[in-house]
């Protein structure tokens, strides 16, 4: 009895045409370079103690302003004083 | 392997399933290089704040946003220096998909029990039967995602699923557990996330022995859930 290894099906390697039709039937990436960059805001999360969330807290009460809009005052501040701004 | 963790519905869980995969491949110590091919950025998110809180975690995992073709030529380029790939494509059918799947082994459908992600199989099916016209060896793996704890809606859907030509259904589900999600807004996997949801780790561990065939999945997870 012969026992034959299996060999694989030939399968051309598909063409750079196929490739190209297939890919690009879908719809394309958003177009980023014509974009206005210069207020492009950059995302990122945070986490910190709660002991400083609670000062901070307290300190926006005085000025009703949200987290975001204290935290982002403060950085400010501390940019300018060093000139950085 | 180059795995696509794709689909054409937006909030089915690809991110989710494929920053999963990525931090438990990596666990076991391989090179992972994990793709963001998504416009909404989840996964380049999560990548950076899981620098930020875990950075031993990182060190073997490289996440990399490519969009267009580029989702093959440049992975096609970077293959050789990674063990494996995960692509992480948006909720459309997209260029980038495509461009994607065109040099994949595998694609994971992460299908939610529900109407409107089922609804859109037959437009995956009708998009895979197109890639395969280049990538005949694809694989296409669908598992319930989010899936229910109770009802019919689970069985439903598998139905349906194994009814989809071209489209396989493991024996893998992820369920709607809170962890999931909780893991992934800190950088996390569900198997790093304190306290342990030993549930939803399990599941993730079914998902991920299945899909680099490490182990033989049990034969108790191919039941279906109630």
């Amino acid at each position: 009895m012969t026992i034959r290894k299996p060999t694989r099906r030939n399968i051309p390697d598909p063409s750079k045409v196929d490739i190209e039709r297939v890919i690009n039937a879908g719809s394309p990436p958003p177009q980023t370079d014509k974009q206005d960059d210069s207020t492009k805001e950059v995302r990122f999360q945070m986490v910190i103690p709660n002991e400083m969330c609670k000062l901070i807290d307290d300190a926006r009460r005085l000025t009703k302003t949200s987290r975001r809009a204290w935290l982002l005052q403060a950085a400010q501040e501390k940019l300018e004083r060093e000139g950085k701004l | 392997m180059i795995i696509v963790v794709g689909g054409i519905k937006g909030g089915a869980g690809k991110s989710t399933a494929a920053a999963n995969l990525a931090s438990r491949r990596v666990a076991d110590g391989y090179e992972v290089l994990l793709i963001d091919g998504d416009d909404q950025e989840t996964t380049t998110l999560w990548a950076a704040t899981r620098n930020d809180n875990n950075p031993s975690g990182s060190e073997k995992l490289t996440c990399i946003q490519l969009r267009g073709r580029a989702a093959r030529d440049e992975v096609l380029k970077l293959a050789p220096l990674y063990q494996d790939i995960i692509i992480d494509v948006g909720g459309r059918d997209t260029t980038t998909q495509r461009a994607a799947l065109t040099i994949a082994n595998i694609v994971l459908l992460p299908i939610p029990p529900r109407g409107p992600d089922i609804w859109t199989l037959e437009k995956v099916a009708a998009l895979l039967e197109d890639v395969r016209t280049v990538n005949p060896e694809l694989k296409a793996w669908a598992f319930l995602n989010r899936a229910d704890a109770s009802g019919r809606d689970n069985e439903e859907a598998m139905t349906i699923i194994q009814e989809t030509p071209g489209i396989e259904l493991i024996p893998a589900r992820l369920g709607d557990r809170k962890s999931f999600p909780n893991a992934h807004t800190q950088g996390l996997a569900v198997t790093e996330l304190k306290p342990r949801d030993q549930k939803a780790v399990q599941e993730l561990e079914v998902l991920y022995q299945y899909c680099f065939s490490t182990k033989i999945v049990p034969k108790r997870n191919n039941k279906s859930t109630k």
